[in-house]
């Protein structure tokens, strides 16, 4: 079935759309919850968020790109899952790393929400993000979004652990330095 | 917090970047490359991480058994061929040797790059620590045990750690920070590699090892150490994990030693075993097997106490000790028996165990190892202090396991509470303990002390210690609880309390029991009961939703004995058939589900769905469960 019959179905309220989304994309949406989580059965339960959440907002929400709106509802149901249970000892995933690595790029005094727009900041993301080769934009996005391990997007992407951390160093940098020159001080 | 924040920010990214990133995974018919396993590890199946582990540590005790091997691996021109099967095996010439020049600057400053870069993942005290700290230009450069790979070995400044590279193609790749804290001279390193299945580096240090490979459930570092009277694991993930080769006082307060096939050996053999070692120090008290207070003393106190004659019960029946330091630098000791009726379990000693502090008071519980959730077991009482400023009490939990049918499942879980008087003795109560009563057919008890409590009062204890219980292995405790009562099932008597929990958990769908059992009902010479594994919960329009993946009946005879098991399939579903598998049960209240007929052999099952109720009938015969439907 393809994205735009499964988005039918949810348009329908036909519930079949859970079950084809899950078919679908279920490994795909756990895989994302798990990398913030470290927990298989909380990545399950977040994958079923996501689906229902999904239902809940499709119609009147209709996702250009249904994989992608799935990412995103995973990975929000998952963050608020992290910040709910991140005192508990069992895994925690890669998020406390992935917040770690970030305070390269916001490492200044400012207040974010202060200076620029969300918006704006997130336009000016996109458009270095169009700057860069398509391997570098996988690496980053793999791990700021999709919250891979540097492992997995090493697997995935077919390049060495090593070559993964300074990519992903460099790229930092970079995006650092293209939002300081836009303004943005972060 | 701004790292949050901007993360969240990402979120927002163009979605066409996230397909591009994740276009492996869009189609569904296609496997997404998943890392290692991070299922929830049950204590069932850590059994065999824990023996695969075993086989790791035993091999480290290779440090032992294989001492002249060893010796001679440490002299360059002696290479003595092995000659062992592959799980022993250990490389000829294996002493690494110390090179000043290990790479070029190029290779060497990547390196450096990467332990900037990988110093932030570790917890370790060495996150303090940057490139600068480390000894570039001495280190070791080794092979592994099929020679295709290259590591590099750098020391801290301090030599109290090493960081360990992998050169592939020039490139360095980090592998690892490892051996904290252990003081590290690298003439005075040898090497061994495991060529079995769990094919590892083995560098001796002084008293302890650092261990690295790549076997199965134990890829990674462990620092294993002699440690009182055994060589343990220190940072291993499995806790108390020993090798085969240890001394201890254990039983009967004599010292035993023991030889890799667990065949007993005599002190002097062991110590003379212990002098071939060359960088060991001499063995002490504590090598062999004395804890850190005296238990010669403390066992003296408890059989005076209790009137024992025979001494030697005690010292066969002890289970575990553990001893900690008080405010006031003086050493309390914690004992723990199983199997003597007429004490109680647990004992708090002091002052090198010539002073008794108190007891819980607790008898006839044998206790085991439990499980913290994690990834690891720990030992079978673990202390945990409290934060309270006065360090006026701490809790000690355990579980009981019991064998039933083959497997080793939890019945149950108590949590002590020991309090620490101002005079420095102590006093403990039971806390909260729940669990199956095995001897009353199984059924659930949930206590307070030692009164009984409803299912809803011991929700509000349970919440109430983990909200009040700010240290940090509270959160193990209350999961442990909420896992616990899962497993045993049916303490959440009442639906609506997980409606309610779930409801505040702002969660749509998940699991809510392991195994639970829905209902039952009894017939003239038997219980029938229907359970579920992995029920789930969900809550659409209003209307609770469960989903089982398995649905099956028990039947039990008059002693509470299981003697048939059917599974059921009811038909019908709210979601396609093969949503996960699991059949849906819809319904406020489970109670009713099952009703028994007339004549009191049959029954009725009855399933709701959104849609629909559906019912199937079922007769005993000859102690079997029949499908009438």
């Amino acid at each position: 079935m393809t994205d735009t019959e499964i988005i039918e179905l949810y348009l329908r309220r036909d519930e079949r759309a859970i079950a084809e989304t899950q078919k679908l994309y279920g490994r795909y949406c756990e895989k994302i919850a798990r990398n913030i989580l470290g927990n298989e059965q909380d990545a399950q339960e977040c994958a079923n968020d996501a689906y229902f959440k999904a239902w809940d907002t499709i119609p009147p929400e209709r996702p250009k790109i249904l994989a992608a709106y799935l990412a995103k509802i995973t990975r929000n149901s998952a963050i608020s899952r992290y910040r709910r249970e991140k005192t508990e000892k069992r895994g925690h995933g890669t998020l406390p790393l992935i917040l770690d690595e970030l305070s390269d790029v916001v490492s200044g005094t400012a207040n974010i929400e202060k200076t620029a727009e969300d918006r704006e900041i997130i336009a000016e993301i996109n458009r270095f993000l169009e700057t860069l080769a398509e391997q570098k934009r996988r690496i980053f996005i793999l791990r700021f979004v999709c919250c891979e391990s540097i492992e997995d997007i090493a697997k995935r992407t077919g390049v060495s652990k090593n070559n993964v951390s300074v990519t992903l160093n460099r790229v930092k940098k970079q995006l650092k330095q293209h939002l300081n020159k836009e303004g943005y001080e972060l | 917090m701004k790292n949050e924040k901007f993360f969240e920010l990402l979120e927002s990214v163009d979605d066409k970047f996230i397909e591009e990133a994740m276009i492996d995974d869009f189609d569904g018919t296609r496997p997404v490359e998943v890392r290692a396993e991070k299922t929830r590890i049950t204590p069932l199946k850590i059994i065999a991480p824990i023996a695969a582990c075993l086989a790791l540590v035993a091999a480290a005790g290779f440090a032992v058994s294989n001492f002249d091997k060893l010796t001679k691996s440490a002299t360059p021109n002696n290479s003595t061929s092995n000659g062992e099967t592959s799980s022993s095996a250990y490389m000829e010439n294996s002493a690494p040797v110390v090179v000043k020049e290990l790479a070029d600057t190029a290779f060497v400053n990547e390196c450096k790059e990467l332990v900037i870069l990988q110093l932030k993942e570790t917890s370790s005290s060495y996150k303090t620590l940057d490139a600068s700290d480390i000894s570039w230009d001495v280190g070791l450069l080794d092979m592994d045990f099929d020679g295709e790979d290259e590591y590099l070995i750098y020391p801290t400044k301090g030599r109290e750690g090493v960081f360990v590279f992998k050169k592939t193609q020039n490139e360095p790749e980090y592998i690892g920070l490892f051996g904290e804290g252990v003081e590290i001279d690298f003439n005075k390193i040898y090497k061994a590699v495991d060529g079995g299945n769990y094919y590892y580096y083995h560098y001796l240090i002084q008293e302890q090892s650092i261990v690295f490979g790549n076997g199965y459930s134990c890829e990674g570092i462990k620092l294993v150490s002699f440690e009182q009277d055994r060589i343990c694991e220190t940072q291993g993930i499995y806790g108390d994990v020993c090798s085969k080769y240890y001394c201890g006082k254990h039983f009967d307060n004599a010292l035993t030693c023991y030889d890799d096939n667990n065949n007993k050996i005599s002190p002097d053999d062991f110590k003379a075993l212990w002098k071939q070692y060359p960088y060991l120090p001499e063995p002490t008290i504590t090598h062999l097997g004395i804890s850190y207070f005296d238990i010669n003393n403390a066992m003296e106190l408890l059989a005076k106490k209790y009137g024992i004659s025979d001494k030697s019960k005690l010292f066969q029946n002890e289970f575990w000790r553990d001893t900690d330091i008080n405010n006031d630098n003086i050493t309390e000791g914690i004992i723990m028996f199983k199997d003597v009726p007429e004490l109680p379990d647990i004992y708090v000693v002091g002052d090198n165990g010539t002073k008794y502090l108190g007891s819980l008071g607790i008898t006839g519980k044998p206790f085991n190892q439990i499980w913290d959730g994690s990834d690891r077991y720990l030992p079978p009482a673990w202390i945990r202090q409290c934060q309270d400023e006065n360090e006026s009490f701490f809790y000690c939990t355990t579980t009981e396991t019991t064998i039933v049918d083959g497997e080793e499942i939890e019945t149950a879980w108590y949590i002590y509470k020991v309090i620490v008087n101002d005079d420095n003795t102590v006093s403990g109560e039971k806390y909260l303990n729940f669990g199956r009563d095995l001897s009353n057919g199984g059924k659930v008890f949930l206590k307070l002390g030692d009164r009984d409590i409803s299912a809803s009062e011991f929700i509000e204890e349970r919440n109430k210690f983990c909200k009040d219980s700010d240290y940090k292995f509270a959160e193990l405790d209350c999961e442990m609880m909420m896992e616990a009562g899962l497993n045993f099932g049916t303490f959440y008597k009442d639906i609506k309390e997980i409606d309610q929990e779930l409801r505040e958990l702002g969660s749509n769908l998940r699991r809510v029991r392991q195994r639970a059992t829905l209902c039952s009902v009894n017939l003239d010479d038997y219980q029938v009961s229907l359970c579920a594994e992995n029920l789930f919960y969900s809550n659409i329009d209003s209307k609770p939703i469960y989903c089982a993946e398995k649905l099956f009946i028990a039947l039990s005879d008059k002693d509470g004995k299981v003697i048939n098991i059917v599974d059921v399939k009811p038909q019908g579903s709210f979601f396609t058939e093969n949503f996960n598998g699991f059949t849906p049960i819809i319904k406020e209240n489970t109670d009713d589900m099952l009703a028994a007929g007339k004549d009191n052999t049959t029954f009725d099952l009855k399933f709701f769905t959104l849609n629909n109720a559906e019912k199937m009938s079922f007769s005993i015969e000859n102690d079997k469960l029949v499908s009438n439907s």
